[in-house]
């Protein structure tokens, strides 16, 4: 009952299938289909003098480089804010405020979600009916919703729960004293097929919530990097440090300091040891 | 940031009373907890200034009776003091009267928030 | 108002019957994101004059306009994998992605059910009313069907149109939306002593 965008997640879905439709389709027809693959050939040498000429026009004064290839850096950069923001919009809704009253100008009441989540679970968790029960508060369209999301024991009429479930709404609305629209979610955590056994079944646990996909993204995003990086600088860097540091090393006139340090060592070595022998 | 607050005696101020804001907190918090039946340990006071009024948001559980008990008996809520926006409006006019009473204070704005509840256990059938 | 409820109501019923596509567009999204920094990361090298991390923009190009002389197999062959996978997920994209629930017309409250308690129910009044044992009796329901399978015992032989009147009874009661059907079918073989 959260806000995702499911327009946008199928939009997505969408333009990303195409892009992976027609480019594939493209490759393989230029590569089996006789008629595609001479026509590209054509066309590419065509394609890529067009495109250094773009390159060569495009050139701003003093940097020698074509604007065009900073405007895609920064398209990039662009693209992949959206999408992040993209991603960390999915699966929000909770809201901590179930209904706000204003009696008068010297005051008003706030009661929060709790309020009625409390006093329904602890009406539902007396029914044998349910093996469990969680209720939240979503907005939807501004408008603060309950979701009632009871688990059925094996057997239980759907009817029967939905009328446990809506007496006890009837109920909290009477104790409010307004109407809070809600959502009634009866589930069971059994399998339909019953078993060979007449044991009864516990309900299975249910699915983890999601993590956070903000923290998938990170977690993908730093380990890959990190990887990247890694293996191909380092290993360059690595030579580059090491070559840097033979060359020091064996440079003239870093040889003639460590020849003169080292007579200096042995002469005060010799040095001391006479006076300790003395 | 502390509140002051003046006593006048008669015609003649013989002294300045201040009130600090921690003593406003637990007097506001008694009311609550008195006028909601909660614990007034509980009850969270948040004082602000409201163009030189006080204005005042308490954060508090409230007491009710399980919603079994509603279902069951139709007379209930209307024993227990009303419904539950009822009962913070009154709240909130009692809050404000009595502390105003008792401290001298004006005050502006009593925002309540109703923040869980405290369901009363079952009453034995004799 | 009753009437905002109803569109209210109407919305979350959709939303709960059908698949969000979440977890695909973010992966989507996850591999985009990699995707467009390593270009990124691969131009501002290229632009800056150092030496390219994977492979240089311009050899990019140069491969991709030139894919028609790279070895047709693994070219035709990744191509071919490509767009099935495309065509795949733009029939995800369109498809409705229905959950395996049923929505229950309510009053006070949009209501969802699973199938899976709905199955469980009928299971148990279909298997009272073949005079089966509930082990012997296995419901599955879809989106617009209840299949009802009894096993009978040997020697007792089950009603069909006694458990199809029970059956159609309850689901008639509940009131789903979209209407489910029954279908009642007993098993030729029975079981011994069961």
């Amino acid at each position: 009952m959260n806000s995702t965008n499911r327009a946008a997640n199928r939009l997505l879905i969408f333009v990303c299938g195409l892009l992976l439709l027609v480019v594939g389709a493209a490759a393989a027809a230029a590569v089996l289909v006789p008629l595609v693959r001479d026509a590209w050939k054509d066309t590419s040498g065509q394609v890529t003098d067009q495109v250094a000429s773009w390159l060569e026009q495009t050139q701003l004064a003093g940097i020698g480089v074509s604007w065009i290839l900073i405007a895609v850096v920064a398209l990039l950069v662009i693209a992949i804010i959206v999408l992040i923001v993209f991603i960390s919009r999915q699966g929000r809704g909770h809201t901590g405020i179930a209904l706000t009253d204003p009696t008068s100008e010297h005051g008003s009441t706030v009661i929060e979600s709790s309020v009625a989540e409390h006093a329904l679970k602890d009406a539902l968790d007396a029914h044998s009916e349910f093996v469990g029960s969680h209720v939240s508060t979503y907005k939807v369209r501004r408008t603060p919703v309950l979701k009632v999301s009871v688990t059925c024991r094996r057997g239980v009429s759907p009817k029967d729960a939905a009328a446990i479930v809506e007496s006890k709404l009837h109920a909290l609305d009477e104790l409010l004293g307004r109407e809070l629209p809600a959502l009634i979610q009866i589930s069971g955590g059994f399998r339909a097929r019953v078993t060979k056994t007449t044991r009864l079944q516990l309900p299975l646990r249910k699915k983890k919530n999601m993590p956070k996909p903000l923290v998938w993204l990170v977690v993908i995003a730093v380990g890959t990097t990190a990887y990247v990086v890694g293996a191909k600088a380092g290993h360059g860097r690595y030579k580059e440090i090491s070559e840097t540091a033979k060359a020091f090393w064996n440079d003239p006139a870093v040889k003639k300091a460590r020849a003169r340090a080292q007579k200096k060592t042995q002469k005060a070595a010799k040095k001391a040891v006479k006076k300790i022998s003395k | 940031m502390s509140i002051a607050s003046t006593t006048e005696t008669g015609a003649a101020q013989r002294g300045r009373t201040r009130v600090t804001s921690k003593a406003l907190n637990k007097v506001v918090s008694a009311v609550t907890a008195d006028a909601l039946g909660v614990d007034a340990a509980r009850v969270g006071v948040e004082l602000a200034d409201h163009t030189g009024a006080l204005a005042l948001v308490v954060t508090t559980p409230i007491r009710i009776v399980s919603l079994d008990r509603v279902s069951t008996d139709n007379s209930v809520v209307a024993r227990s003091g009303g419904t539950i926006l009822d009962r913070a409006g009154q709240a909130q006019t009692t809050i404000r009267d009595r502390v105003s009473a008792l401290t001298g204070s004006q005050i502006a704005r009593v925002t309540v928030k109703v923040s869980g509840v405290t369901i009363q256990p079952e009453e034995r059938v004799k | 108002m009753s009437s905002d409820n109803k569109a209210l109501y109407a919305r979350i019923s959709r939303r709960e019957t059908h698949s969000p596509r979440s977890l695909l567009a973010i992966v989507l999204a996850v591999v985009l994101i990699i995707v467009f920094a390593w270009v990124g990361t691969e131009v501002v090298i290229a632009l800056l004059g150092l030496p390219a991390l994977l492979v240089a923009p311009s050899d990019m190009f140069v491969s991709a306009l030139g894919v028609a002389e790279q070895p047709a197999a693994i070219v035709a062959a990744a191509g071919i994998v490509a767009a099935v996978i495309g065509l795949v997920l733009i029939i995800l994209s369109l498809s409705p992605g229905r959950r395996a629930r049923h929505v229950i017309d309510t009053e006070r409250a949009a209501t969802v059910v699973d199938n899976e308690v709905i199955a469980s129910a009928l299971a148990r009044h279909a298997s009272y009313a073949g005079n089966v044992d509930p082990d012997n009796t296995t419901v599955s329901v879809s989106h617009r069907r209840a299949v009802v399978d009894l096993t009978p015992t040997s020697g007792i032989p089950a009603n069909r149109d006694d458990v199809a009147e029970a059956v159609t009874a309850q689901l008639d009661a509940y009131g789903l939306r979209p209407t489910v059907r029954a279908r009642v079918q007993i098993a030729e073989k029975a079981k011994v002593g069961a």
